[in-house]
């Protein structure tokens, strides 16, 4: 029985890390250390990783799979779950969240997570996504006390129920069509099927598999909730979804596309390539608008959303790799462009791209490695996002889908004007004081309506009349250092996947061929 | 020392990286640290360039990356093209770090300065060094980060900080094209090395189709960094930068770029006749464009602008004729007398502390050196002999001249006069006249040998770079630059044509008089000419419109693209939320009571239904998530009836 | 025995209407009540294409006690949001939350 266990080692110890966080908490709230306790999870996680990829195979009736892309996928959400924690150290101590609840809740959705990446069984990638979404929804509405964080959380739920039945839907009607649920064998049913452009229910089950995961991803048209989410939910919870909900979202999407639904290509490749374009276009075009840092990332993630499902519309070993390349450059870019926001709102009270003002001065490491976050997303050399970009054009264009990367790099182009929105606050706009509030410790919490209420006037204006109704814990101790530490990680990685690629790519392309 | 080539770009990266962690008293020496390694640079690049003219060459290359099958490799090459350059680049590097400590003393961010100009001289020797097209693309992208970091450099000024931004988005465009062209070749051939890439494509491997596409759009990246039309309306913005800033990149190395990409790929441009056509016919449109251009402009380093575009248009011309030594050649003059022009008049500008032509003149008796000097950049690049700027402007004309299309080389013609006019306009209304702004004029002196110096060994260069490329030594630098290219590669060296020749001179001669009869000796008023011409003159003062044209379109285009998409939640998804509820209502009517029998069986069904409905009507706006659900199933089904009937 | 044709009608049916109640409602109870009508659907279809066309096969019977599982736990933490919103106004209309937008 013992080694049967082995395969789920990693998912284990983030279960029992989980729980330990949650036992610990309990009683009193001001238990020291609880957050590097909760950053052990992962990274256990992480040495687990390491035993579980000596034992590839099927485990548990098929339900389990241990092969390079699980793999793959497992350290990203690990990786992913232990910058989160790093991320939100800072940000609990200064909000009025219960610790205890956010990191047990942060465990559990990376849990759900790597099961999504580990199983070619849509049962399992059904829990493992709902274990995701449930603990996201609560995570989303963490700040009880704010009525946007709670609008944020109904307004996700809502949608996300909603979606996950029209995929169950889905599923059903798969499993109607070809007795399984098991992605192999839907596949080998499927390739037996004659008329697939013309089974009824196929379409059916097809588009609203599609719609389930597509939501996920936040692909346009069904994108309209991650601005709200995006701006309403805890900082590194927005981190969080992000990378790691988008990144196990893209994990099931590829394993369902690719193991299950390769015979009815026909039917999901067009529109997924009309989503691509639309998603991308749409999604730089709004950001440009964007007077809110949050809100702004939401529409720069719809973007990259239809870069990275490019490569799936291409569906290509090559084009697979480029994904998972993407995927792993988007990690550590996004990681870090809101390690720095939270270090800026940490100063200044503010979400708005407005409290980037004069950072050059105040903090020039944070400004010059945002700097460089923003070149990688927008894809300009020597950085991770420009190789993985590269790497996207490039099978797309081998694959004569020429017109699809020229949508991306015009799109591209596109996406500087945004970022550069926030370059200039930071170099060109002068120098702002810190916060009143923040000077004094940061007692007081940052009211984000009324800064969106006057998103023209300063940020210090606009905080001036801070909520002091509530009295959550002070913050004493003046714990950056933990954003620092993310800020550099991401930086090195970002750094080095745009400078020496090769063992990354050799990595991805190992992982993309689903074996 | 071929093979210690590398050490040339290694040196400013050393100096960049130290500069950025050193903490503390060496931080203070950045000036200092930037200059000793760029000298460092050029003292190996004059060593590297030796050698290769004695006909060694180096490479080295390893690889980089593997995707799948396909191998990225990385790697430096030095033949002739790069070694020549190479030089240049260090040389004008060099003499700019030099003119900066004086120019740039006590400015604000005068460490940063140095840094950057490291990082610059890195990418730009990066991107003459590299052997593939990818690392050419990462160091293409490099030099335009550094440009839009010094452009700005001054940001305080908002002017300054779009300009910046223009330029990088304008190039931009540009590298778009070219990243696809780049693709292209490796998709075609799995493969971005340079010697690879031209051997495949003179054995024939590539289509004539696929080779005039990716040269084309490698042109496009060209285009969009050599500042030529229509993407040129970034460079007179990008003069916001500091002046020696203007000298280094917006004159001689980084806007040259884009011509040593088409030279450094001309055994794939020589191949397809379609792609020099264009080539040479947009480098000799924008030549003429811009000089037109140049001749109204009153700011002393806008004229210099047009005059560096227009002098790039000289090379594409060149290079588009089919000769790549005409290209290359004026490549290397152009870069010694606009490097020179562009830092005397930094030292004007420094003495007299404005850039308006009108509140110069009589300059000369108190800046004798700036003025000597300017004054042979001057007549270089107007072209007169035994100048460089004559020698390799005459082996332009003379490509336009034996090329298919000779129309270019009346058009190249007419631009040489116009050149030789509005640097004497420019010459006399700086330096000689009364003193407009007498204030002004007392005041001006020159700046010691920190700025002199440079101008000095530029004015040397500007004089007699062009012996090397002269018709009396038997063409030395023809038989050198040859071995760029592979054997086999059609290189036209064109017969030389005493004709040609003497017109070029009459054209240089004729521009200088004229220009000189009107502001210096008062044939016509200044205000007489421009009553004649009222319109040709508001043309040019507006440089063609073309930024106003560019301004509307882009402007009024943006802001119906955002009106669109504005209106597409405005009354698309509003619509379809409207109809939703209207269908309720009725639906709601015809089930009777939904609500009772269904879901609560509790109360006022149809009365709620109807309430709902109309609510939902006036729901006319996001931030509800009813309206995003309507909006997520619409959509969801939307889909599958299109797929349904596309079955 | 009822045609699968009528159960998958059926279903699709208590799909659709669910679809609408969730679409129209702006209660926010109705809307989970509306959901939950849904996954009622998907679980007939489980139930009903696993007696049809394989039975004995326990699949789909696996998989509707997996969603009736997945759908209470859902249904718990939506009360749960729900509640935090009833704290903050008066009555829990969905549409009375959108100050995030645009």
């Amino acid at each position: 029985m013992a080694t049967s266990l082995l395969p789920l080692l990693p998912q284990l110890l983030l279960v029992l890390f989980a729980l330990a966080v949650l036992l610990y908490d309990l009683g009193n709230e001001d238990r020291p250390g609880l957050g590097s306790l909760a950053m052990l999870g992962p990274l256990a996680a992480l040495l687990g990783l390491g035993i579980v990829a000596g034992h590839p195979g099927e485990y548990w009736g098929r339900m389990l799979k241990v092969d390079s892309f699980s793999l793959f996928f497992q350290l990203l959400t690990y990786a992913g779950t232990f910058l989160v924690i790093l991320l939100s150290r800072d940000y609990v101590e200064r909000q009025p969240i219960h610790r205890g609840e956010f990191y047990t809740l942060i465990l559990l959705a990376g849990v759900g997570m790597s099961v999504m990446a580990s199983s070619a069984e849509l049962l399992m990638i059904y829990v493992g996504l709902e274990l995701m979404s449930l603990s996201s929804y609560a995570l989303v509405g963490m700040i009880k006390r704010q009525d946007q964080s709670i609008e944020a959380a109904l307004k996700y739920y809502l949608m996300g129920a909603v979606t996950s039945a029209i995929l169950l839907f889905g599923i059903s009607l798969l499993f109607g069509i070809t007795g399984t649920t098991y992605l192999p064998d839907i596949a080998s049913a499927l390739a037996l099927t004659k008329d697939i452009q013309g089974n009824l229910l196929l379409i059916a089950a097809v588009v609203f598999v599609l719609a389930g995961f597509g939501f996920k991803v936040s692909l346009v048209p069904l994108h309209m909730w991650t601005p709200d989410v995006y701006q309403g939910a805890p900082t590194p919870i927005t981190a969080f979804l992000a990378v790691g909900s988008k990144a196990a979202a893209f994990a099931g999407f590829i394993r369902l596309l690719a193991t299950g639904l390769p015979a009815a290509v026909s039917l999901w490749q067009p529109l997924l390539a009309l989503v691509a374009v639309v998603t991308m276009t749409y999604g730089n075009m709004t950001a440009l608008a964007q007077t809110n840092m949050k809100r702004m990332m939401g529409y720069s993630s719809i973007a990259q959303a239809g870069y990275i499902l490019t490569g799936l519309v291409v569906f290509t070993p090559d084009s697979l790799a480029a994904t998972l390349y993407y995927l792993l450059a988007y990690l550590f870019m996004n990681i870090g462009v809101f390690a720095c926001l939270i270090w800026v709102a940490n100063q200044q009270e503010s979400e708005e791209i407005a409290a980037f003002r004069g950072l050059g001065q105040r903090a020039p490491f944070y400004a010059v490695s945002l700097a460089i976050f923003f070149l990688s997303l927008v894809g300009i050399p020597p950085t991770g996002g420009f190789m993985g970009k590269f790497y996207l054009f490039f099978a797309a264009v081998q694959s004569h889908y020429v017109w699809l990367a020229v949508v991306m790099v015009i799109n591209s182009v596109i996406s500087l004007a945004y970022y550069y929105g926030v370059v200039r606050q930071m170099w060109l706009e002068p120098c702002l004081p810190a916060a009143p509030g923040a000077a004094a410790g940061g007692t007081s919490r940052w009211s984000m309506p009324a800064a969106r209420a006057s998103t023209s006037t300063p940020p210090a204006a606009a905080s001036s009349t801070p909520e002091k109704a509530q009295s959550w814990p002070e913050p004493t101790k003046p714990a950056s250092l933990a954003l620092g530490v993310a800020v550099v990680i991401s930086l090195l990685l970002v750094l080095l996947l745009g400078l020496y690629p090769q063992p990354f790519f050799e990595w991805v392309g190992k992982a993309a061929l689903l074996g | 020392m071929a093979q210690w080539a590398w050490l040339v770009a290694l040196f400013p990266l050393l100096a960049f990286a130290l500069m950025e962690v050193a903490p503390g008293r060496l931080r203070l020496r950045r000036d200092t640290l930037g200059t000793v390694a760029v000298a460092a640079s050029f003292v190996v690049s004059l060593a590297v360039l030796v050698d290769v003219w004695a006909g060694a060459r180096a490479a080295a290359s390893w690889q980089w990356a593997q995707v799948g099958p396909v191998q990225i490799p990385m790697g430096w090459q030095v033949d002739p093209l790069s070694a020549v350059m190479l030089v240049v680049v260090n040389l004008v590097s060099l003499m700019v770090h030099v003119f900066s400590l004086s120019y740039m003393e006590g400015d604000v961010r005068y460490g940063r300065y140095y840094a950057i100009l490291s990082l610059f001289t890195f990418s730009m020797l990066g991107l003459l060094l590299v052997d593939n097209f990818l690392g050419l693309f990462i160091f293409w992208e490099l030099v335009g980060l550094c440009s839009f970091v010094l452009i700005g450099h001054w940001y305080e000024e908002k002017a300054n900080s779009n300009a910046a931004m223009k330029a990088f988005l304008t190039t931009r465009v540009g590298d778009v094209a070219m990243l696809i062209g780049i693709l292209v070749l490796f998709a075609h051939l799995g493969t971005l090395k340079y010697g690879d890439i031209w051997s495949a494509a003179q054995s024939g491997q590539l289509s004539l189709d696929v080779i005039t596409t990716a040269s084309l759009l490698l042109f496009g990246g060209a285009i969009g960094k050599s500042a030529q039309f229509p993407l040129h309306v970034w460079l007179p913005d990008a003069m916001a930068g500091p002046t020696p800033v203007s000298a280094l990149i917006h004159a001689a190395t980084m806007v040259a770029a884009g011509v040593y990409l088409v030279a450094r790929a001309f055994p794939l441009f020589s191949l397809s006749p379609t792609a020099l056509y264009w080539v040479a016919v947009t480098g000799g449109f924008t030549a003429i464009f811009a000089a037109t251009i140049a001749v109204v402009q009153d700011d002393i380093k806008k004229v210099l602008a047009y005059s560096t575009i227009s002098q790039l248009g000289y090379m594409f011309l060149g290079l588009g004729a089919g000769s790549l030594v005409a290209g290359s050649f004026h490549l290397v003059t152009q870069a010694f007398f606009k490097s020179l022009l562009f830092l005397a008049a930094g030292s004007v500008i420094h003495a007299v502390h404005t850039q308006n032509l009108h509140e110069m003149g009589g300059l000369y008796p108190r800046m004798k050196w700036t003025a000597w000097t300017w004054m042979i950049g001057a007549l270089s690049m107007a072209g007169i002999p035994p100048l460089a700027g004559f020698w390799s402007k005459d082996e332009v004309l003379l490509a336009a001249y034996r090329s298919p299309y000779p129309i270019l080389f009346w058009l190249a013609l007419v631009a040489a006069f116009l050149t030789a006019f509005y640097i004497t306009r420019a010459t006399w209304l700086a330096f000689f006249g009364t003193a407009r702004d007498e204030q002004r004029a007392r005041h001006a002196h020159e700046s010691g040998w920190r700025m002199q110096l440079p101008l000095g060994v530029l004015a040397l260069l500007a004089a007699g770079a062009g012996l090397l490329g002269a018709s009396w030594f038997g063409h030395p630098f023809t038989h050198f630059i040859a071995g760029s290219v592979p054997a086999g590669t059609h290189l036209a060296e064109p017969e030389p044509a005493g004709l040609v020749q003497g017109l070029a001179l009459l054209a240089a001669v004729a521009g200088i008089a004229v220009a000189g009869g009107i502001y210096g000796g008062g044939w016509v008023s200044r205000a007489s000419l421009i009553r004649a011409g009222r319109p040709l003159y508001v043309l040019l003062k507006r440089k063609y419109f073309v930024d106003e044209l560019y301004g509307w379109v882009f402007v009024k285009g943006t802001v119906a693209l955002s009106w669109l998409t504005g209106a597409f939640d405005r009354y698309i998804v509003d619509g379809i939320v409207n109809a939703v509820g209207w269908l309720g209502v009725q639906l709601a009517y015809a089930t009777g009571d939904f609500d009772q029998a269904v879901i609560d069986g509790a109360v006022n069904g149809v009365g709620q239904a109807v309430e709902g409905g109309g609510r939902l009507l006036r729901r006319a706006q996001t931030g509800y998530v009813s309206t995003y659900l309507v909006t997520l199933a619409t959509a969801v089904v939307a889909v599958l009836i299109l797929l349904v009937l596309r079955r | 025995m009822i045609p699968l044709g009528y159960i998958l009608g059926f279903s699709a049916l208590l799909f659709g209407l669910g679809l609408y109640g969730a679409l129209t409602r702006r209660n926010a109870i109705r809307m989970v009540m509306s959901i939950e009508l849904m996954l009622n659907a998907v679980n007939v279809n489980f139930l009903a294409f696993s007696r049809y066309l394989n039975p004995g096969d326990p699949r789909g019977s696996i998989w509707a006690i997996f969603v009736m599982t997945v759908a209470a736990a859902e249904v718990a933490l939506g009360l749960a949001i729900i509640l935090m919103l009833s704290r903050r106004q008066d009555d829990i209309d969905v549409d009375k939350v959108h100050s995030l937008q645009g």
